[in-house]
């Protein structure tokens, strides 16, 4: 009997640990397409952006000065030959009566009264167009802290109640990206921020271009192919 | 008479896994993963491909060279080959696992705006 176990074992042993498999995890880095995926050297023209409809603060409009600042770093980034802005008679029309008609946003506005965004193809030599609308305002925010200082008599610190004067600063910038050949709305972005700020730092201007930077940066993002992060179990013997 | 079996049984556990072809799949498999962790994806891939053409039905090195195919932006491909290294491996779970995350990958892939077409 014991003549036949001990062979079995052994052949039963032999098959069982040969063919054993042992996992190894992996992390592997995937390379994602681009959100936006446009032609290289295609032009691009950045319309003047909007400021959304406010009554309580209509003198102060960055429009000018944030499409600019976006078009130095998109120009930077060499992504797209920016072109200076030809005719907009249709939109400067659409903008108007927006206004007239106090519209929340004029993108949407713009967007209801021709959805497939032909008005904006007719006579312009470039790819795409970027529109933007900028919403912001400016709050005091001034108030008082509790400060830790130290006192050098007792040597130690204390908290004590100080008066800070300070301007919250809020902005949102909608981007979108229009392919003009094919009148298509290919990218649309709505970015939000908030910052506090001492009155004495800066002008209101230059916050809301620093702070309106990022939503720009982000569109640039999305033209560059993502990575991923993900794990897989290889298999080993 | 005990002490013999026992004996024989850890000799046999010891060698099963160096004779011959064995000692060779395990070799190159796991080169292969040793290569893979250092970054060297396209040596992985040369490893296990090698034990492929030699063994169209080793789902080990199917496994991994699906890995090898995601690492490199070949979901479509991955897909097929993790679902058929399931297929002979009899619903090996890690395997399962894998195929999973890369057919996750692949549906979350086509909901990305498709590229713009070219102008004729």
């Amino acid at each position: 009997m014991k003549k036949i176990i001990i062979p079995l074992m052994l052949i039963v042993t032999y098959f069982i640990f040969s063919s054993c498999i042992h996992t190894e995890l992996i992390y592997i880095k995937l390379r994602k397409d681009p959100r936006i995926k446009v032609k290289p050297n295609s032009t691009l023209v950045i319309n003047n952006f909007w400021s959304s409809y406010d009554e309580k603060d209509s003198t102060f409009r960055p429009e000018k000065e944030i499409s600019q600042k976006f078009r130095d770093i998109i120009e930077r980034e060499q992504v797209f030959k920016v072109l200076d802005r030809k005719s907009y008679d249709g939109i400067e029309r659409i903008i108007k009566n927006a206004e007239e008609e106090k519209a929340i946003s004029v993108i949407s506005y713009l967007e209801k009264q021709n959805p497939d965004w032909r008005f904006l193809t007719n006579d312009e030599p470039c790819d795409y167009l970027m529109l933007g609308e900028t919403s912001f305002e400016v709050l005091d925010g001034s108030g008082y802290e509790y400060r830790r200082v130290y006192d050098p008599f007792s040597r130690s610190y204390k908290y004590k109640e100080v008066f800070v004067k300070q301007q919250i600063f809020n902005i949102q910038v909608k981007l979108v990206l229009i392919d003009i050949k094919n009148n298509k709305k290919i990218y649309e972005d709505t970015y939000n921020d908030s910052k506090k700020e001492s009155t004495e730092d800066s002008s209101n201007l230059e916050q809301f271009l620093r702070l309106s930077e990022y939503s720009v940066e982000r569109f640039l993002l999305s033209l560059k192919p993502e990575e991923e992060i993900q794990y897989r179990y290889l298999l080993g013997r | 008479m005990k002490r013999y079996l026992i004996l024989i049984f850890l000799l046999t556990l010891l060698f099963s896994g160096c004779t011959g072809s064995g000692k060779y799949l395990k070799q190159a498999t796991n080169f292969g993963i040793k290569a893979a962790k250092k970054g060297y994806w396209s040596e992985a891939k040369f490893r296990w491909e090698r034990l492929l053409a030699e063994d169209p039905n080793d789902f080990v090195a199917m496994n991994n060279l699906a890995v090898c195919y995601e690492q490199e932006g070949k979901f479509e491909d991955a897909v097929e080959l993790y679902k058929k290294a399931l297929e002979l491996s009899d619903n090996n779970k890690y395997i399962k696992i894998n195929l999973q995350r890369a057919e996750l990958l692949r549906t979350t892939k086509e909901i990305e705006p498709q590229p713009v077409e070219e102008n004729k």
